[in-house]
């Protein structure tokens, strides 16, 4: 054994120099620090993630939210599996402002710059591209190695220029849903329209189911209806999805969106002496265009669609599972909105009729790691929650901070940012709730409702005439406040 | 006089002498890896390029050590020794788990169990909890000196807190610290040269 301390060396010399390139070292190395990379190697938080959107999916038509009527047995097993918030609203209402919300998590409420498409026949507020400044989640994810895939019978998403398609390698667009411009009409005849609707719809909505029925003229099978057309190309994917992990695939399905025209074994199940028109398609109004037994069939279509949806989403996920892919997978599953059917004395979804049917969406969040499996949270949740919470699950950090907050805090037992209350938009009407209130109101404070949900949880009793200063205090403190200033015009008022 | 025994035996020396030298090209790199994840980052949009690279510095730093050991640093310490045997082991599991997350791409099979990322994050836990019980044994049994070991334990001491958990800047602060300690250990060969060149040359006037 060797003793080999050398006394006589210039120890300070040495230390100096020595000391001046250990500095120089921790400079460099944390010349690092201004860009957020981390020094140790990131992994283990990696899993693919699959976000399915149900649009128009009635919170209060899923067994695991409380029905007990419309068969839901899928999403009913996923909740169980799932953390499962009770209080999730979209920021904004309908179809493309919502799911720009949910593709870059920032708000799209109060739809600020906002000009009508060409070439579009639906004006609401905010139903225009995602933004080229805006970046989306399948954009981050792309240079983080994720293989995305998004496929939808949404055709409103695949419109040319609605941004939809930014980020994916795949984009999948199944055709013919509602009033996608797919299949001539002039081999549907008056008496084919006549019987899939009510003498009341509107000219429009007979448009509607023109289209739809000129689009929908093939079918031979159920397979050719487009929920199954989703979740089986969905399913397909997956067969394939395990040679390109991680993967990110949204499977954003347009059923239970109007027509209601489910297979009639599905009908069965809720309406069996029905011997009228089929109301499969609402007006966006009141709902005196609709007799009892007309409603009552409507009522009974959505919710055969609702189950036909469920048992596709249940196939799908049972391929999953046969893949092994819910071992690694994340899986979302939203709707964007609800819709009325002559609750409230509305039907569709008019802008107006911000009550329950409408604004109360399902999120439910499954973690492969079981992760917040069976909890529910009463955390006021939204649709621009789901990028930032897929993100922070992932451990990725977005080059831009996105608006809304990271669910993935609860699945870890934590709380995210307080949200004491919550707003949303829809067209030229604003939504806002507490603990306590939930009112909604014009844009310009005109038209105000509010409900005492403690007591009135399905806003019945309309009490904004007696309570000028709660509905002035929500205005003002939340919508105005969210809105950052007096709400823009919507395009009418553009126009003028 | 001088035997092919003897000859043999200097060779070693040298090449023992010459292998210690190596913890300083490895602590060095290893200090400057937060530099290098973000030159990766720029280059590639992405820090696996690097992460590629890095097994390359615990080797270094490995045959340092190894170099150190048989020139008897720490061996008659019981800590020591636990430390150069832990040392090593999670030097190999840094290779192995580097090998299996950015070359062969296991982690993208197995996402959830990350087998590849795990291996990597506990070898490079053993690797510095090692080296700080080595730096401890090279201290309690003196076989290197005070100014040597005070920086290397200090430094290998920082390295075990950078790798329990990723401390954000504080973090790359101490890991830097922890390659600063190797790279400290490094020169001490140079160091000790210096000394004997030194020590002759006075001889030499002296005579």
């Amino acid at each position: 054994m060797r003793r080999t301390p050398s006394r006589t060396l210039t120890r300070r010399e040495f230390l100096k120099v020595a000391g001046a390139g250990g500095a120089g070292l921790a400079l460099a190395g944390t010349s690092a620090l201004g860009s957020g990379c981390s020094y140790l190697p990131s992994g283990g938080s990696r899993m693919n993630v699959i976000v399915v959107i149900l649009d128009s999916l009635r919170k209060d038509h899923i067994g695991a939210y409380g029905n007990d009527r419309v068969k839901t047995p899928n999403l009913d097993a996923l909740a169980k599996e799932s953390l499962r918030f009770d209080r999730a609203y979209p920021e904004s209402i309908p179809t493309i402002p919502a799911r720009r919300a949910i593709h870059t998590g920032k708000r799209t409420w109060p739809f600020r710059n906002w000009i009508p498409q060409k070439g579009e026949t639906f004006f609401p507020a905010g139903w225009q591209r995602i933004p080229e400044d805006q970046t989306t989640l399948s954009e981050i994810l792309l240079p983080e190695g994720y293989n995305n895939s998004l496929i939808t019978d949404a055709h409103h998403q695949f419109k040319a220029s609605m941004n939809f398609q930014r980020g994916f390698d795949v984009f999948d667009f199944i055709r013919g849903q509602e009033r996608d411009y797919y299949r001539s009409t002039l081999r549907v005849s008056e008496k084919q329209v006549n019987a899939n609707t009510v003498p009341g719809n509107t000219g429009g909505m007979r448009d509607k189911v023109r289209q739809y029925l000129a689009n929908t003229a093939h079918r031979k099978s159920e397979d050719d209806w487009f929920a199954p057309q989703v979740f089986n190309r969905a399913s397909e994917y997956l067969e394939v999805a395990g040679e390109a992990q991680p993967f990110f695939l949204v499977v954003d399905s347009f059923d239970p969106h109007e027509p209601w025209d489910p297979p009639q074994k599905y009908v069965d199940l809720y309406s069996d002496t029905y011997d009228g028109p089929e109301p499969i398609v609402p007006n966006y109004t009141n709902a005196d265009y609709l007799d009892e037994k007309e409603l009552e069939r409507m009522r009974a279509l959505y919710a055969g669609e609702v189950t036909m949806v469920d048992h596709w989403l249940g196939n799908f996920l049972d391929k999953a599972s046969d893949l092994g892919v819910m071992d690694n997978t994340m899986i979302v599953l939203l709707s964007d909105h609800g819709v009325g059917l002559g609750e409230h004395g509305v039907t569709g979804k008019p802008a107006y009729a911000l009550w329950p049917e409408i604004t109360d969406i399902p999120l439910m969040i499954r973690h492969p790691g079981g992760k917040g499996a069976g909890k529910t949270s009463d955390y006021f949740a939204s649709i621009h929650d789901i990028a930032p919470t897929i993100l922070g699950s992932l451990d990725i950090q977005p080059e831009e901070s996105m608006e809304g907050e990271d669910l993935s805090v609860i699945l870890d037992g934590g709380e995210p940012a307080e949200r004491p209350y919550f707003t949303l938009g829809y067209d030229d009407y604003v939504w806002a709730r507490d603990e306590k209130y939930v009112m909604f109101v014009r844009n310009d404070g005109a038209e105000p409702h509010l409900y005492d949900v403690e007591a009135d949880p399905e806003m019945n009793n309309d009490v904004a005439g007696g309570q000028p200063d709660v509905v002035r205090r929500m205005f003002d403190d939340y919508v105005l406040k969210d809105a950052g200033g007096p709400i823009p015009a919507t395009w009418p008022k553009v126009q003028a | 006089m001088f035997g092919p025994k003897s000859a043999l035996s200097g060779l070693l020396s040298k090449l023992l002498w010459l292998g210690a030298l190596l913890c300083f090209p490895g602590g060095v790199l290893w200090a400057l890896s937060p530099l290098g994840t973000y030159l990766s980052e720029m280059k590639y949009k992405s820090p696996d390029t690097f992460w590629k690279l890095f097994p390359s510095t615990v080797l270094l730093i490995s045959v340092g050590l190894i170099c150190y050991r048989l020139r008897g640093v720490g061996q008659n310490s019981r800590i020591g020794s636990i430390g150069f045997y832990t040392a090593l082991f999670g030097a190999g599991l840094v290779t192995v788990g580097d090998v299996l997350k950015f070359y062969l791409q296991i982690d993208d099979t197995y996402l959830l169990t990350a087998p590849g990322w795990h291996t990597l994050r506990i070898g490079l836990f053993f690797f510095a909890v090692g080296s700080l019980l080595f730096a401890v044994g090279a201290s309690r049994s003196e076989t290197l000196p005070r100014w040597v070991f005070l920086p290397f334990v200090f430094g290998t001491a920082c390295g075990v807190l950078a790798v329990v958990r990723d401390l954000g800047y504080v973090g790359v602060a101490l890991w830097v610290l922890f390659g600063a300690g190797w790279a400290w250990v490094g020169l001490f060969p140079v160091a000790e040269l210096a000394s004997r060149l030194w020590s002759r040359r006075r001889t030499k006037l002296e005579a």
